[in-house]
């Protein structure tokens, strides 16, 4: 009886004794940085006919280009998501000019973080709802201000 | 042995704690304690403790002033909302709840207290009618000068004046204006609504792809003539279409920066509020 007592005991003692294999086993690290800007939305759905060619465009884009180059723009939108959100808020020639507006200030490197918020990302926060040309629509941030 | 042991024992029981560290007092000496090292929010929250059990009108007006401190004025509004007349520190809490009221931007709940602290003839009517004066500096009203300033003393009005003229003449730019330069010289707009850098490069890129399109129409490279014009033409258009974004997004900078510098001004002046001595 007391043999068998100890025989029951052993076995959950063996089961339970080391639960916390998972932190000592051997574990393939990967030194690749991670790239949140790759989980990117690409559907389709939700589009009118502009939204949709807009964003075929900008899927090609990003799938073609901007996805090998790296998180290279230095916006919060950046520039394809830009457009992306112009299109659907606006008309298509407003959107069209929005981003080349954008486009032209992308190119200017000089004053930055004089004349933009930084957004936490470390990007500068520039969007959409600035450009509108519309009434109420430009609630002003001030460049020392940070955008969480 | 046992007795002295057991009468040891039951001394110790009876002499290790006479004091009770959370007995109202005590917790208020705290408190006054943590108001006095400026740990405002620790002290708001012990005065709270003291009044779960005591009431004390010194002790109200403190964890209020405390919640000012902080900057907590959704906490001031609910405190002063329930102070009654015979209150010690009414006048005073009401003036907090009127500052509170002009930081969080609720002009119309504060004309309402506004008009209740003249109407009861409050110590600090004065201190309230500058404030009144800065919420029409900050609102969409127009007064004259003569009425802005009257309430001040002699040492702000020159500061107070400036702000007037800062308001009925704020230097903003025309986005039409903006627009009307860009479309005569490219990036010109930008370089109006203070965008010099855009600017400049706005003129490029329009220079550079127009550039690009004559010379390909003289060489008769048509397609490639009519790529960079469309080009030239997009990018003319969108700095158009930018200068005027630029110049509203100025005067909305102007806009801010005005109201920023009277917050930073009020904030300098304490918002007019005495200085109570709590601590000596």
């Amino acid at each position: 009886m007391v043999k068998l007592f100890f025989l029951l005991l052993f076995f959950p003692v063996v089961l339970l004794a080391q639960t916390d294999w998972q932190k000592w086993e051997k574990k393939d690290v990967s030194y690749q940085r991670t790239a949140p800007f790759l989980e990117r939305d690409y559907s389709l759905s939700g589009e009118d006919v502009f939204g949709s060619a807009t964003k075929i465009f900008i899927n090609t884009y990003w799938v073609l280009f901007s996805n090998l180059d790296g998180d290279n723009c230095p916006f919060n939108p950046t520039c394809s998501s830009f457009l992306h959100q112009a299109a659907k808020r606006t008309n298509p020639v407003k959107a069209v000019l929005m981003f080349t507006d954008r486009f032209t200030r992308d190119m200017n490197p000089f004053n930055r973080g004089s004349n933009y918020p930084v957004h936490i990302a470390g990007k500068f926060y520039d969007p959409v709802e600035l450009y509108l040309l519309e009434e109420n629509s430009v609630h002003y941030l001030s460049p020392s201000h940070m955008v969480q | 042995m046992k007795i002295i042991s057991i009468l040891f024992f039951c001394y110790s029981l009876s002499f290790a704690q006479s004091q009770l560290f959370n007995s109202p007092q005590e917790v208020k000496k705290f408190a006054d304690y943590l108001y006095c090292e400026f740990d405002y929010l620790r002290a708001a929250e012990e005065y709270q403790k003291f009044l779960r059990t005591d009431k004390n009108d010194t002790v109200i007006f403190k964890s209020v002033l405390s919640y000012y401190m902080m900057d907590r004025f959704s906490d001031v509004l609910n405190f002063s909302v329930s102070s009654s007349r015979n209150f010690v520190f009414y006048d005073d809490t009401q003036f907090l709840k009127l500052i509170s009221l002009f930081r969080l931007n609720m002009f119309n709940e504060f004309d309402t207290t506004a008009a209740l602290i003249k109407m009861i003839g409050s110590k600090l009517e004065t201190n309230s009618e500058k404030l009144i004066r800065f919420t029409f500096l900050m609102r969409d009203s127009i007064s004259s000068k003569g009425f802005i300033v009257s309430p001040f003393d002699e040492t702000e009005k020159t500061t107070i004046e400036k702000f007037y003229d800062r308001k009925q003449n704020p230097h903003y730019k025309s986005p039409l204006l903006a627009a009307v330069f860009s479309s005569i010289i490219p990036g010109s707009g930008k370089v109006y609504a203070d965008k010099l850098g855009d600017g400049i490069f706005a003129f490029l890129t329009t220079g550079v792809f127009t550039f690009l399109a004559y010379d390909n129409f003289k060489a008769d490279h048509k397609f490639r003539g009519w790529l960079f014009g469309g080009l030239a033409g997009l990018f003319y258009a969108g700095n158009i279409y930018g200068s005027a974004a630029a110049a509203q997004i100025f005067n909305a900078g102007v806009q801010f920066n005005f109201q920023n510098d009277i917050q930073i001004y009020l904030t300098k002046k304490k918002h007019y509020l005495p200085e109570y001595d709590f601590c000596n």
